[in-house]
């Protein structure tokens, strides 16, 4: 977490404003020729997680002692040129967290901080210039680079709002925060709290979290028609606050806990271990009452539907598991249910027809295009369309902002699971690896997401490549496709060169998808994510390797998961975790049929 | 002077726009439709870009798209197409697609091919207004485009005075709650609707469109707006009697 230091405050209000902005210390000036020197030290309680820093320039000891035990200050900063001695010194005298001030330019010679380190907490690397601090410049950041030191330290010199991106971008070992100072001022010593306020809200938003655009990057956004607009915005306006409340999340975890049977146990395959020489783990999301982690994502967003007073449900669904698990928690809830399903789906995977229909839904058959999930989507919208008192339960992490983020943080569930799962099985939180296959990217994008952050973890998504990436039958989107928009968001998309979609095909219905969630095409722009890909013979093979060696029969979508084991070299004692995301049960009659093949 | 504004100049009552999908039912007919409608004195006429995917569009559209696509259209054909008529076509186009298209095909290029063939008014069903805000408004007028939001009953009055400060065309209303082809008749509530946003007294010019299919429809439509768009309705007329017919389909509806 990037540390902030306000400085330079004198203000009394203007402070008791800028304690909501919790920033970790905040700084007054001792220094009687800077513009923002403190002389009647202002009367504010600060809470204790604030620290109060005193800024000092060549001051002598007992002047520093008297102002730190008067004003209770927990961190002095040593702004001038005071000597190793000075510091020991002082640390001899009182026990307080000591931040020493370095001036740097392209000259600098790190060297000088090597003596400093055993006395000193923190160090500030500040601009060099005529006067000591509040030049309210910037150096070049890149030279921190020669710095090799242990001490972390914080970057100062005339930062501001327009810094966020390259502050988050700033890679150094030792990088602990940002001081603040005239950037962020209307007047010396008077902050902005508004700007200071939006300032840490992106500073700390992880990249890989949705920013307040619904974007990932370059990808997400809401490509809406205006007819969805007024649907679309009132689930933005209310997602985040329904998700967070307290009932919400007490009748959230219930419903986990109690109808759908979480957790889901996290089981060590030993044969498949020992095939593949790593501790191989399975997430049994297939364990998940009607079998797959789709439910984790329509219990959620049917509360959230209830809670914003909707009635009337429509859902798309490639393997009908979406569509079981939306009809299940209609008739749990005595909601209307409408699900459209592609025609050649529909056929594929008729036993989640008919669990759908004995659940009460109606499945509405999609028979445009490839007839298949995008299809189905491109319905479901269009009713959404002409049905604006509906509520569209989308079943994966794509579709117009906010729904990519909100299934991301229903699917959650998953990976936070994991967490304490491998820490008891394992002694430790993460695992090496996390495999899960990627239709929309529902299951993977809960997979992942408690670990996006720690890139020790390697995270691997594997997509549908059909009879082959490049057979021209295949679903491996972030292979074949280029940016595109694709059901109102801006992502990675399968398209011919005037952007027409192009049809995917798997033999995996739930796999079967020209796009993925924008969350993955950011994770595979940026690398943080490993895109891997199975065809559906490698896919059979690991369903039946499955069945075989752990008596579990995988949904066809979890067999591209698993079929990447063969692919990858693990060193010994890896830990490695395959979300297996769904039962084969609804598969069974495709198993069968290369059963006698 | 934006075209369509031009056109409002000369006659602003009981304008009738058609919208056509570009090579549909046969290839070679985008043109041989425009010259139609331009010689029924259709007022202007509403370019359908065929995309696989059209979400804001009924199953008439869907499926014209979709011959079209099959007939072989794109983009770089249309734009000739287009280019080909454009000294003898006097009445005034506006291209209609979506986002995705114009993304792909290089969002610069796609500009100066509209402009190229005298076009400059578009409509992008799913280009939402901030992403309008956020990056094509300042596209769109460095090559001198206008482009047509669409208002819904559901649009709030500030984003109808929003939409109303962006538009130099039109104002696209759209009749309900639906996606192209929904015929029938105009309900009351559509009326309340038609009559709510024309007391708004907007400063841009209103057009609707959407469900409206016949003489009845289209005059009800005229009464609360400076003229309507049919779109699926002469679309299906294309299908089953050809571009020859278009006369026959329009003279009933402008008489
Ligand atoms: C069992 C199973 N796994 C995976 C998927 C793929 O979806 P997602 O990528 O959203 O997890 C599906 C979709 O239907 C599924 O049923």
């Amino acid at each position: 977490m990037i540390k902030i230091k306000v400085c330079g405050m004198r203000n009394a209000d203007n402070i008791s404003e800028l304690l909501k902005v919790t920033p970790d210390y905040i700084g007054f000036i001792f220094y009687d020729k800077s513009k923002r020197f403190v002389t009647d030290f202002p009367q504010v309680d600060v809470p204790s997680s604030i620290k109060k820093v005193g800024v000092f320039v060549n001051e002598t000891i007992d002047e520093v002692i008297r102002k730190v035990s008067e004003y209770k200050l927990e961190a002095v900063q040593l702004h001038g040129d005071e000597s190793v001695d000075y510091c020991n010194e002082l640390n001899s005298k009182m026990t307080i967290e000591i931040i020493k001030t370095f001036s740097v330019d392209e000259n600098f010679d790190f060297r000088i901080t090597q003596n400093y380190e055993s006395h000193c907490n923190l160090f500030l690397f500040d601009t060099k210039g005529k006067e000591y601090g509040g030049n309210g410049l910037k150096y070049d950041w890149s030279i921190l680079k020669k710095y090799e030191g242990e001490t972390p330290f914080l970057l100062s010199g005339g930062i501001n709002e327009n810094d966020v991106e390259v502050i988050k971008g700033f890679q150094h070992s030792k990088f602990a925060g940002v001081d603040l100072n005239s950037g962020f001022e209307d007047a010396p010593s008077q902050k902005n709290i508004e700007k200071l306020k939006e300032f840490k809200e992106r500073l700390m938003q992880s990249k890989f979290q949705v920013d307040k655009d619904g974007y990932y990057g370059q990808f997400g956004g809401a490509f809406i028609p205006e007819l969805l607009y007024p649907n679309v915005k009132e689930l933005e306006d209310n997602y985040i606050q329904i998700i967070e409340s307290e009932e919400f999340q007490k009748e959230y975890k219930s419903l986990l806990k109690d109808y759908v049977g979480r957790p889901t146990p996290l089981y060590l395959a030993k044969r498949l271990s020992e095939k593949y020489g790593a501790h191989i783990y399975l997430k049994r999301e297939d364990l998940n009452h009607t079998g797959a982690h789709k439910v984790n994502n329509t219990v959620g967003q049917i509360l959230i539907a209830q809670k914003l007073g909707k009635t009337k449900i429509i859902a798309e669904t490639g393997a009908g598991q979406h569509g079981v698990a939306t009809a299940t928690v209609c008739a749990l809830m005595g909601l209307e249910c409408t699900v459209f399903m592609g025609e050649k789906d529909i056929v594929r995977q008729a036993p989640n027809v008919a669990r759908m229909k004995m659940l009460g839904a109606k499945v509405v058959p999609a028979t445009s295009g490839s007839k298949t999930l995008k299809d189905a989507t491109n319905e479901a919208i269009r009713y959404w369309i002409q049905h604006p008192e509906t509520y569209y339960l989308i079943g994966s992490v794509v579709g117009p902002h906010p729904y990519p983020d909100m299934v991301a943080r229903l699917q959650a569930v998953i990976s936070e699971e994991m967490k304490w799962q491998l820490k008891e099985k394992t002694g430790k939180e993460n695992p090496d690896t996390i495999i899960a296959c990627v239709g929309g990217g529902s299951n993977a994008a809960g997979a992942f997401y408690h670990y996006m952050e720690d890139e020790e973890v390697a995270l691997i998504a594997v997509e549908a490549a059909g009879l082959g990436v490049d057979s021209g039958e295949s679903a491996a989107t972030s292979q074949l496709g280029e940016v595109g928009i694709i059901h109102g968001s801006k992502t990675i998309l399968m398209q011919d060169e005037y952007g027409q979609i192009v049809e995917p095909y798997s033999i995996s219905a739930g796999l079967d998808y020209p796009g993925v969630g924008p969350l993955h095409a950011f994770l595979y722009e940026s690398k943080r994510a490993q895109f891997m890909n199975a065809t559906d013979k490698e896919a059979l093979a690991a369903a039946y390797e499955l069945t075989k060696m752990e008596g579990i029969i995988p949904a066809l979508e979890s067999a591209h998961a698993l079929a990447v084991l063969p692919k990858i070299d693990f060193k010994k004692d890896q830990v490695v975790v395959v979300n297996l995301s769904g039962r084969g049960d609804k598969d069974l009659e495709t198993y069968i049929k290369h059963l006698e093949e | 002077m934006n075209s369509i504004q031009e056109l409002f100049q000369k006659k602003d009552k009981n304008l009738l726009s058609i919208y056509f999908t570009c090579g549909y039912p046969k290839l070679e007919d985008t043109t041989k439709v425009i010259l139609a409608l331009e010689k029924s004195r259709v007022d202007f006429i509403e370019v359908g870009l065929p995309y696989s995917d059209p979400l804001a569009d009924g199953p008439t559209i869907q499926e014209s798209s979709q011959k079209a696509l099959e007939n072989g259209i794109n983009l770089d054909i249309v734009f000739e197409q287009l280019s080909a008529i454009k000294e003898t076509n006097k009445t005034p186009l506006v291209l209609m697609g979506y986002l995705n298209q114009l993304l792909k095909y290089g969002e610069d290029k796609f500009c100066q091919k509209v402009v190229d063939c005298g076009i400059d008014t578009v409509i992008i069903p799913d280009l939402p207004m901030v992403e309008f805000e956020r990056h094509y408004q300042q596209l769109f007028e460095k090559h001198g485009i206008t482009n047509v939001f669409l208002i819904t009953p559901h649009t709030s009055e500030d984003r109808i005075k929003k939409i109303d400060s962006y538009s130099k065309a039109f104002i696209y209303v759209v009749a309900s709650a639906s996606i192209t082809g929904v015929k029938g008749d105009i309900s009351n509530q559509q009326v309340e609707y038609f009559e709510r946003i024309k007391a708004m007294n907007l400063e841009s010019k209103l057009i609707i469109g959407f469900g409206i299919s016949d003489k009845e429809t289209f005059t009800t439509a005229c009464n609360y707006a400076n003229g309507a768009i049919i779109g699926s309705a002469f679309i299906k007329n294309l299908g089953i009697n050809g571009v020859e017919s278009t006369d026959d389909f329009i003279k009933p509806i402008i008489s």
